[in-house]
């Protein structure tokens, strides 16, 4: 069983972020000892006994943090924003990393020379409820963002589609007319024939260092969290 | 005696009222579809409301108001769609709700399809807030406040703009919706419509061409791009829509005039009786011939009000509205000496359409917020 008095943080398991991640402990000079066989998922921080790492996907950190089951997560806020309704009150950014950085846009067909903003959109969207009783169908992962969005601009004929694969082919394939996804350069997407409206950026995302507000905080943990935090910025 | 026993005595003395005033009492489902507040508030009413999604896939909610709940039995109960008086007394659910419960409770009326044509005599009007007045009375609430407001004026202000036909349909279904209602005005400032280097800059980088290709030329290339690329729209829509934004340029001095006038026009709050004179002294600085038809309705509008109403102690603001955006004409308050908002109503003859009727009907009502009586 885990000791109590140990800080737990959470590091992403795999892709892009756990490299970026190992790039900046290297930089920094921190090294963590994994412990056991390769399908542990426990480390520990070189010469840090009070630090317990766990790696997990960057979902599930998210749950983790929310459940206040971890102390610290590295994670992105997009994820954050979108898993955790109230998330103000469960966590909070304790720094934010110079890596993981994407855009969550909202982008339409590239052939849409119409639509070039969110006000466009609510008006297709309108007629087309209007004249068919059908809404304007949205691919994404991320459908709590979505909603507050397009809410906030005033777009309300439309449903959003659930997304588990490739998002940005929705729109060709019958699924979806546009979608809402997350890009690092825009690449992606202009290669599916997608662009980004004019004001649809929704969020910027990039990993940072979250803090549960659920857990329980002692005034040792508090001292070795802040050690950590100095020692990673 | 507790509170829940003196609202469930308000409940029983408003339905005796009504029932005494010729209404018929039903009992309105408590859970609905949520689907219908979605249509007319938007998802932003999402987070008022508690919803389940059913075993069907349907999401379901504990209903946030009793009018629709009650339009929706009318069109189960009464396939003819006779002529109904109908009253109610029950509980809501509003997660917002200022109140320590999200349990608020109402008892209220709605008078359907007694009038398919507005004659301009507002009788339906009349009687409703007259009712609302004698209601209060009955419960010994006299010192009152009635605030009035009126879409349809705005709809008309709308239409003696100059401005083009889609930004008067985005104001008129935004008006509910006061902050993005605020940045339609700002982009209105910042001048509507795309300039020729905007359509030049879309049309060569999207399809490598120049901004003055015909509509035929433009048509023929988009007819050799794969349909899939389209996804459900026509390439006549996207011409269409394209050659309207092109075409209907407001510049950013003239955006920033007309988003001045909307804004002088919103912030009217007047005494009923002088609406028309308030209108005036914003519209006259304009060709007063281009606000012709929105003085005479203004005019009319309060006249027959006035004279019809047994309480004159009414303020009209132009920018008065409610959070529920199925209202359509007439919206009005009433509040007690502490500005508690006793009562709510207004006339939403489109919403019994939204719901399925397929003819135009009147519809209009209100409801006595028993929590804050």
């Amino acid at each position: 069983m885990v000791s109590e008095t140990k800080l737990k943080i959470a590091f992403p398991s795999k892709g892009r972020l756990r490299k970026d991640l190992e790039k900046l402990l290297r930089f920094k000079k921190i090294e963590f000892v994994e412990e056991g066989n390769e399908r542990n998922y426990i480390a520990k921080l070189a010469n840090q006994n009070d630090i317990l790492i766990y790696f997990m996907g960057a979902k599930e950190i998210v749950t983790q943090l929310d459940e206040g089951n971890i102390h610290l997560g590295i994670t992105g806020d997009d994820l954050v924003q979108e898993k955790i309704l109230d998330s103000e009150e469960k966590v909070t950014s304790e720094l934010t990393l110079d890596f993981g950085k994407a855009d969550l846009v909202v982008a339409v067909p590239k052939i849409w020379l119409d639509v070039t903003t969110m006000a466009d959109l609510d008006e297709i969207s309108h007629v087309k409820r209007m004249n068919t009783s059908k809404r304007l169908k949205v691919a994404t992962k991320y459908i709590n963002l979505t909603n507050q969005f397009f809410s906030k601009c005033g777009v309300t004929d439309y449903r959003t589609v659930g997304s588990s694969g490739s998002t940005e082919s929705a729109p060709f394939n019958g699924i979806a007319d546009i979608i809402v996804d997350i890009t690092s350069t825009g690449e992606t997407l202009k290669a599916n024939n997608l662009r980004i409206l004019d004001d649809g950026l929704i969020l910027k995302s990039s990993a940072n260092i979250f803090k549960s507000k659920t857990i329980e905080w002692t005034n040792d943990l508090e001292i070795v969290s802040n050690q950590f935090l100095k020692s990673i910025s | 005696m507790s509170n829940t026993q003196s609202i469930q005595d308000l409940n029983n003395i408003l339905k005796e009222f009504f029932l005494s005033e010729g209404f018929k009492y039903i009992e309105p489902s408590l859970v609905i579809k949520s689907d219908i507040y979605f249509e007319t508030s938007g998802e932003q009413i999402r987070k008022d409301m508690f919803s389940v999604v059913s075993s069907k896939e349907e999401e379901m909610c504990l209903r946030p108001d009793l009018t629709i709940p009650t339009c929706q039995k009318f069109l189960e109960d009464n396939k003819k769609f006779d002529q109904a008086k109908l009253c109610y007394s029950g509980p809501i659910f509003r997660s917002s709700s200022t109140s320590n419960s999200i349990e608020l409770n109402q008892s209220g009326i709605e008078i359907l399809n007694m009038n398919t044509q507005n004659d301009g005599n507002y009788k339906e009007e009349i009687e409703t807030i007259n009712l609302a007045i004698r209601a209060l009375k009955h419960i010994k609430k006299d010192d009152i406040e009635i605030n009035i407001g009126n879409i349809s004026l705005f709809i008309e202000f709308l239409n003696c703009l100059d401005l083009p036909e889609r930004w008067k349909d985005r104001l008129r279904r935004h008006f509910f919706r006061r902050d993005y209602f605020e940045s339609l005005l700002k982009r209105i400032e910042s001048g509507i419509g795309f300039n020729e280097i905007r359509k030049e800059d879309l049309l060569k980088t999207h399809l490598g061409i120049d901004a003055d290709i015909s509509d035929k030329d433009l048509n023929n290339l988009l007819a050799n791009i794969n349909p899939i690329e389209f996804g459900e729209r026509s390439i006549e829509d996207i011409i269409r829509r394209l050659n309207i934004k092109s075409e209907t340029i407001i510049s950013t001095e003239k955006g920033i005039e007309i988003a001045k006038t909307i804004r002088e026009f919103l912030k009217i709050e007047c005494d009923l009786g002088k609406l028309s004179e308030a209108i005036l002294n914003v519209t006259n600085q304009k060709n007063i011939n281009q606000f012709a038809s929105l003085i005479k309705m203004a005019f009319t509008f309060s006249e027959k009000i006035n004279q019809g109403l047994s309480n004159k102690n009414i303020n009209f603001k132009t920018d008065f509205g409610h959070s529920i955006e199925y209202y359509d004409g007439i919206m009005f308050e009433v509040k007690d000496s502490k500005n508690n908002k006793m009562i709510t109503g207004g006339r939403y003859d489109s919403l019994l359409l939204s719901l399925g009727l397929n003819n135009k009907a009147s519809a209009i009502g209100f409801a006595v917020n028993n929590n804050n009586i």
